[in-house]
């Protein structure tokens, strides 16, 4: 019975058995990218082991080097070559900043976000070989979160780092490639971590064990076959979309991984990157935005949002998804999911909130620590309406999915094709819960 | 002298037709008597553990030609996927004309006769067809055992996978990854490779029948070459292609069968053509002539080089001189159809009596086309058929027992 299960070919798999599914797909591409993450896993620990019973420049020379080989793993020549030029440049530019600061006694910070987003929008638009380009984009991106972190930590009273700390830094091996962004304080926090044990052991293996997963899913997903009676290009949409979440789900617990690896951790010996738990199921765009990294955020929000804040709260979302985007590249697809996703957060801020008055109950879309209002989260209608506001999310997440789910390669359909596909549903509705909240 | 003479001419005379019944039947059959092997013994009993028992098998021994029989004792286990593969090309080819005049019936099947009967000795379109399929299933089979790891010669191993260079440092397209196939990527080529060794055997490229039969064998492979396909995905921050992570997609059968009978119902007619063999690079000139000696699990093959890039290397010529010539993955065939509504023993047609059909269609499984006129006879008989099952945790189906009465039309 359990070898019918496995060999026969099944009509929902595409006429593929259970175990055609698993040769050609599952283990096909794991085993792809297994030796790859074997040897970057490898690093990480010969990293966290060498450079523990060193000196800090030891440390920082080990970062640098294993930084370095697990970069060549991952991406070309060309683009190492590349990268190393730009963060020759961005030390450099960063000490006459920070020279001029000290001298003039003027604020030169954003001079450095500015250079940097403005080299990143030169690398999307004109850099001749875009394959190349988006390989490297993502280590690029992470490396100029951590200059403007630096800067912006530097200008605020720390020391300019040594160029050994500030290559170790950068290039260290644990977030070079996947991410996810560390604060100068926390790399440099590796040397005097706590102790390893069993947990550490287990944490990371089941870590590793939910990134396969996760990738299988996003490779695999398409295998399946809609059942005719509901297969719609919604559900098919939605597929797209589930299966671009898991490839960043795989990517994130991946990060988790080589962070774990390389001795990083909070108390509870854990790194969280992402919780795909509340993006799946969410109750507002805003915790999806949170949710889906989780360092991430805290970057946007320390030297973004809470630097934009004394202009104004709209003026700070808009302007923290605008620099969001332009680290992106100002992708026209990314660009495009980002605004939405601000824009479509203000409706729903907006909304929940004047609900949350006007019915004098706990409807605002982050969760009330102390809530004083009438009605409870407890209360069952209160528990319907956040159920609809996050069918409404899952819904509007199918419409941001679709169109990540092709970024990179050619000749995918523009970004209007993808949505007059799904009939632009998903801005009819939120334009009437925009017009709604003026009522 | 005069008796002389009259002898040698006589003589000359029998040789001279000797000469053609040999080629009229045998050598129509020549190259396609493995196809027996199908029945040589049911599939369960040839168990994968014991490869020599296959080859040993007389019934088995008697319907190869001494060059297959070669490559099944080179390539231990080959055999049992050559009969998977050729029991896997049966059942497509009933499955496609299951509703044809034509249904791919093996039924009158002798043993020393050939499988799909004296239809083949004809240069038409099902003949084509079922070169093609036996052709395109052997290859199948052959690689899928191949990365099963039943046959010892092709093993399926992820160490290439080191040594290769993972950057194409200065090529003209710097950073395009030299991606070759990731995984069991040479099973493919083997089940190509070998399939061109054993099912090719006997065509020489001599006349118009074993070109054709040559070039929809050939045709066959390519479906399955060209349908196995590697697919990638971009994995990275964002959006960004950090890690590009790529597996095989394996189409099933099926999809291999419903491109042939697309490429069947489009077949091309040819002819003879003058020009055949002046190299004409056109149709036959796949990469894998040229790859031949990269590949590492070679199955050993003594004539390779110029003689095996003569016998591929031709193009067929229209029938109708204003189509075009037909492509390598087109079936070609140079006679037509023999009509099938009538038995016709000489030819190995059963006819279309007692065939079920289908009265409400209007296509070729409605009884009226399919019974040719004649009429069909309508019944209610009892059928008795599992229904209902439900799968219980883990692992049993359980089904109940259905009657039910169901109306069938036969043709007469």
């Amino acid at each position: 019975m359990l070898s019918y299960l496995l060999y026969s070919p099944f009509e929902c798999l595409g006429d593929l058995s259970v175990y055609d599914v698993w040769e050609w797909c599952i283990q096909a591409s794991c085993m792809d990218i297994a030796p790859k993450i074997f040897y970057i896993v490898l690093y990480n620990l010969l990293f966290q082991f060498i450079s523990a019973s060193f000196s800090h420049t030891v440390f920082h020379l080990c970062s640098i080097g294993s930084g370095f080989v697990v970069m060549r793993l991952a991406i070309t020549h060309t683009n190492i070559m590349h990268l190393l030029a730009f963060l020759a440049i961005g030390y450099v530019f960063m000490y006459c900043a920070n020279l001029f600061h000290l001298k003039r006694r003027i604020k030169t910070e954003y001079m450095v976000v500015l250079v940097c987003i403005l080299y990143l929008l030169l690398c999307e638009f004109v850099y001749p070989n875009q394959e190349d380009w988006i390989q490297s984009r993502g280590v690029f991106m992470i490396a100029v979160m951590k200059i403007i972190s630096l800067c912006f930590n530097v200008q605020n009273g720390h020391h300019l780092p040594s160029i050994y700390a500030y290559a170790g830094y950068v290039l260290c091996p644990a977030n070079v490639l996947f991410g996810p962004w560390v604060s100068f304080t926390e790399y440099n926090l590796q040397t005097n971590r706590n102790r390893k044990n069993f947990t550490w052991v287990l944490r990371t293996v089941y870590v590793l064990f939910l990134s396969f997963t996760f990738l299988s899913i996003s490779n695999c997903l398409s295998i399946i076959v809609i059942p005719r009676l509901i297969d719609n290009k919604w559900i098919s949409a939605y597929r797209r979309a589930f299966s671009f979440r898991c490839s960043h789900y795989f990517v994130s617990f991946l990060s988790e991984v080589t962070m774990l690896c390389a001795g990083y951790g909070d108390e509870t010996g854990q790194y969280v990157v992402t919780r795909p738990f509340d993006i799946e199921f969410p109750t507002s765009l805003v915790n999806v935005v949170v949710s889906w990294n989780i360092p991430m955020h805290k970057f946007l929000k320390k030297y973004v949002y809470l630097e934009i804040l004394k202009f104004g709260y709209f003026k700070a979302i808009l302007g923290t998804y605008l620099i969001s985007s332009l680290l992106h590249g100002f992708n026209f697809e990314i660009a495009a999911v980002l605004l939405t996703i601000g824009a479509y957060s203000y409706v729903q801020f907006r909304l929940q909130e004047k609900l949350a008055r006007t019915f004098n109950a706990c409807l605002r879309v982050r969760t009330c620590k102390a809530c004083t209002h009438k009605y409870k989260r407890s209360n069952l209608i209160i528990k319907i309406i956040h159920f609809i506001f996050a069918l409404i999310t899952i819904f509007d997440l199918i419409f941001l999915g679709v169109l990540m789910d092709s970024v990179g390669y050619a000749n995918s359909p523009s970004i209007y094709e993808k949505w007059q596909e799904l009939d632009f549903l998903s801005h009819w509705v939120m334009l009437g819960l925009y017009i709604i909240t003026f009522l | 002298m005069k008796i002389t003479v009259v002898t040698v001419v006589v003589l000359l005379m029998g040789c001279i037709s000797l000469e053609y019944v040999d080629t009229r039947s045998k050598g129509r059959g020549k190259g396609s008597m493995w196809w027996g092997i199908a029945k040589a013994g049911e599939p369960n009993n040839l168990s994968p553990l014991s490869p020599g028992v296959l080859y040993m098998d007389s019934s088995v021994h008697g319907t190869l030609r001494k060059k297959q029989r070669r490559l099944a004792r080179e390539n231990p286990g080959v055999l049992v996927a050559v009969a998977k593969g050729a029991n896997q090309a049966i059942h497509e080819c009933q499955y496609q004309f299951r509703n044809r005049r034509w249904n791919c019936s093996t039924r009158n099947f002798l043993r020393g006769k050939n499988l799909f009967g004296k239809i083949v000795d004809r240069g038409c379109r099902e003949t084509a067809f079922i070169y093609a399929i036996t052709s395109a299933a052997v290859t199948h089979a052959v690689a899928r055992a191949c990365s099963e790891g039943a046959i010892e010669t092709c093993n399926c191993d992820y160490s290439h996978h080191k040594s290769r260079p993972r950057v194409s440092g200065n090529s003209a397209v710097a950073g395009v990854r030299d991606w070759e196939w990731g995984g069991c990527s040479d099973n493919i080529r083997f089940g190509f490779k070998f399939s061109r060794e054993f099912v090719d055997t006997g065509e020489r490229n001599r006349n118009l029948r074993e070109k054709m039969n040559l070039h929809n064998n050939e045709a066959g492979r390519m479906h399955v070459q060209s349908q196995m396909r590697q697919e990638c995905k971009c994995h990275g921050m964002s959006g960004s292609c950090t890690v590009k992570t790529c597996w095989m997609r394996l189409p099933p059968f099926r999809v291999i069968g419903d491109n042939l009978k697309d490429r069947f119902d489009g077949a091309s007619r040819v002819m003879v053509s003058n020009v055949g063999n002046a190299h004409s690079n056109n149709a036959h000139n796949n990469k894998y002539n040229k790859s031949n000696n990269i590949n590492s699990n070679s199955i050993h093959n003594r004539r390779e080089g110029k003689g095996r890039k003569q016998k591929y290397g031709f193009q067929l010529k229209p029938y109708n001189p204003e189509h075009k010539a037909p492509g390598s993955k087109d079936l070609v065939y140079y006679e037509p159809s023999p009509g099938f509504c009538d038995r016709n023993p000489k030819l190995g047609i059963q006819g279309t009596h007692g065939r079920q059909c289908n009265d409400t269609s209007i296509g070729v499984d409605g009884c009226d086309l399919l019974c040719c006129g004649r009429g069909y006879r309508t019944q209610v008989v009892d059928v008795v058929e599992r229904c209902n099952c439900t799968f219980h945790w883990c692992c049993e189906v359980k089904c109940d027992v259905c009657r039910t009465k169901k109306t069938v039309h036969t043709c007469l």
